[in-house]
């Protein structure tokens, strides 16, 4: 069987490749192409290799975008509120592979990086080693992909499928305006990390790591606290070694902790949420409140607003993490009236909406997801604001680049 | 042989000499076939088969082919799947099977189980996959934390207990998520999210 290359101009839809099938079927003559145009298949669907197949001349480039986090941290949700602030639902590739773990929307591709697993689930059991663990997974696949995607190839990405636990055969990624890589490992390895023109880590403490996974699991068959707590605490080590250290590499942070407006709460329901930001990030200006740099305690509930129990309590200033320069905004509590959202969006700077009210819009608008009256919705709402004037900038500086260039 | 998408975009295309026989039938029921193959072949599952012959289509919706089958089956529990497509038999398909635990079939992309809705119209043949129901992840959730507790009983600390606890984690959320997405998958209530103000998304009040 030979797999053909074409290479075209760019459109933004077009896909191309030709194979020639392999089966022959008694009365039919031997040569039948089969002109295909949705995913690029391979026969040898076996060996996992960077096939890539060339379709583009790279005029716009891919801005490349990694989200970490543990399972059950809440990434999908973070992708459902960032892939809506850019506009367009995102949805799996259509006509694909039902358990693809990739998204689509006109303007943003996401994709899993459980697809860059090297050793599928029973090769894992076999080694006796976690998927968190980095010789379970192919960086250098990982790392060839992203770097043609970032430069405007297609690639034949694989994918994992997380209900069998096999590698399926692979589907064709091509280069998106942007591209978020969410995943265990975005900013494990330091040339994938090099290719990350913005990086997010979610940093869930352990109290609420464990009060989510017995929210999500507790009505599942055959979980109980205890299965809960050991699936968490075997985990921890693999965690610990090389999920948790690549937050000091991320651009922003969002660390989720337990309320302290409710003296020994353990119930994970209410919420104390950090914004970290790092400063001198290139196209990226931390959000603030008040007056930028400066160190500041609010609470906005009073006269001229009402909240309920427990009332939100807002925090900002600079700070330092992991040796860096950052402004960290800080807020404990959840919104119970629409009033209460609208009022602090208006009292924060720097959120790069495009209208007023956009915050409280896009919060609405998805009231049912996790965390749209707590700080993680809000953050990871001004997060993908963020992310999307950082792509403004840097298609603007792109279209004024050459210009310069014809200049020098 | 061409597979267009639901905006009439092609999707592949083939053309094949047919040399077994002169009859159009046993072209066209061959043409069909091969459409079904490709098709299952690429993973395009949602299919509306148009063919020139009036005939084929008749006896595809008829009792002479085991498809109708699937349409009595059906009404009753649900749950009604075809395990594949025959590839080795002038039969379009191979008989219904009354689970999804269907016996192990030779090839993967023929795994899928396939539901068939009652609507077969003139000429046409609705088939739709029937997602990997959730009931089966719950399953293999339930089995791997017995699993992971009998790997651990042992040393806690193995690889084997380590990687069988992480095999539950996964299972947990993929399950999550096969819940999420079967909330969002009713095509109305994603349809009234953005359209709220249409008559078909009042909703009323007494």
């Amino acid at each position: 069987m030979a797999v053909c290359t074409i290479y075209t101009t760019q459109s933004l839809n077009s896909r191309c490749s030709i194979y020639t099938s392999a089966k022959t079927q008694l009365g039919f003559h031997q040569r039948e192409v089969v002109f295909y145009s949705t995913s690029g298949k391979r026969s040898s669907s076996s060996r996992r290799g960077s096939s890539v197949i060339r379709c583009a001349a790279g005029e716009s480039q891919t801005v490349v975008i990694g989200l970490a986090a543990d399972s059950g941290c809440g990434k999908s949700t973070f992708m459902r509120r960032l892939t809506s602030v850019f506009g367009g639902a995102a949805e799996p590739p259509k006509g694909g592979n039902p358990d693809s773990n990739t998204l689509i929307s006109d303007t943003t591709t996401v994709i899993c990086l459980d697809d860059y697993h090297s050793l599928d689930r029973t090769g894992r059991k076999e080694k006796g080693v976690t998927a968190l663990d980095p010789r379970a997974n192919n960086f250098d696949l990982m790392y060839d992909q992203v770097k043609a995607l970032k430069d405007g190839v297609a690639v034949d990405k694989p994918i994992y499928n997380h209900v069998s636990g096999l590698l399926d055969p692979p589907e064709l990624i091509k280069p998106p305006k942007i591209l978020v890589i969410e995943g265990l490992h975005p900013m494990y390895d330091q040339r994938v990390r090099d290719l990350l023109d913005f990086s997010i880590y979610l940093d869930i403490s352990n109290e609420v790591k464990f009060a989510w996974k017995i929210q999500r699991d507790m009505a599942e068959r055959g979980h109980s606290l205890e299965s809960i707590k050991a699936s968490i605490e075997a985990r921890k080590p693999d965690f610990d070694a090389y999920i948790d250290p690549q937050k000091q590499y991320a651009d922003a942070v969002i660390e989720v902790l337990p309320t302290q407006l409710i003296p020994d709460d353990n119930e994970g329901k209410v919420l104390r949420v950090k914004l970290i930001m790092k400063e001198g990030v290139k196209y990226f200006s931390p959000v603030y409140l008040f007056d930028e740099g400066s160190t500041i305690s609010w609470i906005p509930c009073g006269r001229k607003l009402t909240c309920s129990y427990p009332g939100i309590k807002f925090a900002y200033g600079p700070d330092t993490y992991f040796g860096q320069e950052v402004s960290v905004l800080e807020m404990d509590g959840q919104f119970d009236r629409l009033d209460e959202l609208i009022y602090v969006e208006s009292h924060l700077s720097n959120i790069s909406t495009k209208f007023y009210g956009e915050v409280t819009q896009q919060m609405l608008k998805h009231a049912d997801f996790p965390g749209s009256n707590n700080g993680t919705g809000l953050f990871q709402t001004i997060v993908g604001l963020k992310i999307r004037d950082l792509y403004e900038q840097i298609i603007a500086s792109k279209e004024a680049a050459p210009v310069e260039a014809t200049k020098a | 042989m061409v597979i267009r998408d639901c905006n009439g975009i092609v999707l592949m295309a083939t053309a094949a000499g047919y040399s077994a026989s002169f009859f159009p039938l046993v072209s066209e029921t061959a043409a069909l076939k091969r459409g079904f193959e490709l098709a299952l072949e690429v993973g395009f599952s949602n299919l509306v088969v148009e063919t020139d012959s009036l005939t084929l289509i008749k006896a595809i919706n008829s009792n002479l082919l085991p498809f109708s089958k699937i349409e009595e089956e059906e009404q009753e529990p649900k749950m009604a799947t075809v395990a594949g497509v025959s590839l080795s038999t002038p039969r379009v398909f191979s008989r219904a099977t009354d689970s999804p635990k269907a016996q192990p079939m030779k090839s993967p992309w023929l795994n899928n189980p396939w539901k068939m809705p009652s609507r077969f119209g003139n000429g046409r043949v609705y088939m739709q996959p029937l997602r990997a129901a959730p009931d089966s992840i719950s399953e293999k959730v339930e089995k791997s934390i017995k699993d992971a507790k009998e790997a651990c009983d042992g040393d806690p600390a193995s690889g084997e207990c380590v990687a069988a606890w992480d095999e539950v984690e996964e299972l947990s959320a993929a399950a999550s998520h096969a819940r999420d997405k079967k909330k969002d998958s009713d095509p109305l209530e994603t349809y009234c999210k953005d359209n709220p103000e249409t008559d078909e998304c009042r909703t009323y009040e007494d």
